[in-house]
């Protein structure tokens, strides 16, 4: 176990949020907090990816075709057959 | 429990097509697996070609280093060198050279693989990922 310092006020609104959500614990309610962070992350990424695609005029099919010949490319650069 | 199942965690190693459906999808099967390792249901393993290929995928399609920083942190990878599962490559029944190390890394740390790719179709170790949901209902 971990202590971090935090403001009052802050402190306060933790155990605020942690009633509020039910949560057994101010580590569960942070867990969570984490989870949703990275959920949120992922799906900003997701919109990014797509645009990337979108702009790039291929299909995802189109993609993943191009990705396994950087695939192959790799592989005969790290594990060249003998 | 399933032949997949160690210590109640399922470890699993994903290849770079799973990675890309999920950022194609995000409420897809794919993105749905990398949920449940994002709750530390499932450990993900990819070895480090897996890494190489989405770097230089993102590369040429103009992505900045920080933005390809922000996509590989999307998901709890344990990246694995090669020099952990090289001997394991010729111990490896797909047929292409390219797709060696996934399979060489599932040898090595004795788990199932998760890819789209049918090329994995040939190892009994694959785990079907309609098969890997049922698992959590």
């Amino acid at each position: 176990m971990k202590t971090i310092g935090i403001p009052e006020d802050l402190h306060k609104e933790l155990i605020r949020l942690k009633l509020e959500n039910g949560n057994r614990n101010i580590a569960e309610m942070i867990k969570k907090l984490v989870y949703e962070h990275k959920k949120r992350h992922f799906l900003g990424n997701s919109l990014k990816f797509n645009e990337m695609l979108r702009k790039s005029g291929k299909t995802f099919d189109q993609f993943l075709k191009e990705s396994r010949k950087v695939r192959e490319e790799i592989a005969d650069e790290w594990f060249p057959e003998e | 429990m399933s032949g997949f199942l160690r210590n109640d965690v399922i470890k699993i190693v994903v290849d770079t097509n799973i990675l890309f459906m999920a950022w194609h999808n995000s409420s897809g099967k794919a993105a749905i697996v990398l949920d449940k390792a994002r709750e530390g249901k499932i450990i993900l393993y990819a070895p480090d070609s897996v890494k190489e290929e989405i770097v230089r995928v993102f590369k040429r399609h103009g992505q900045a280093e920080e933005q390809i920083e922000s996509f590989l942190a999307d998901f709890p990878i344990i990246w694995i060198e090669k020099d952990i599962y090289n001997i394991f490559l010729n111990k490896t029944k797909v047929k292409h050279n390219a797709d060696k190390p996934v399979e060489a890394l599932s040898l090595a740390l004795g788990c199932s693989i998760l890819s789209a790719d049918n090329h994995f179709n040939i190892c009994k170790n694959r785990v079907d990922i309609d098969k890997l949901l049922r698992e959590f209902g």
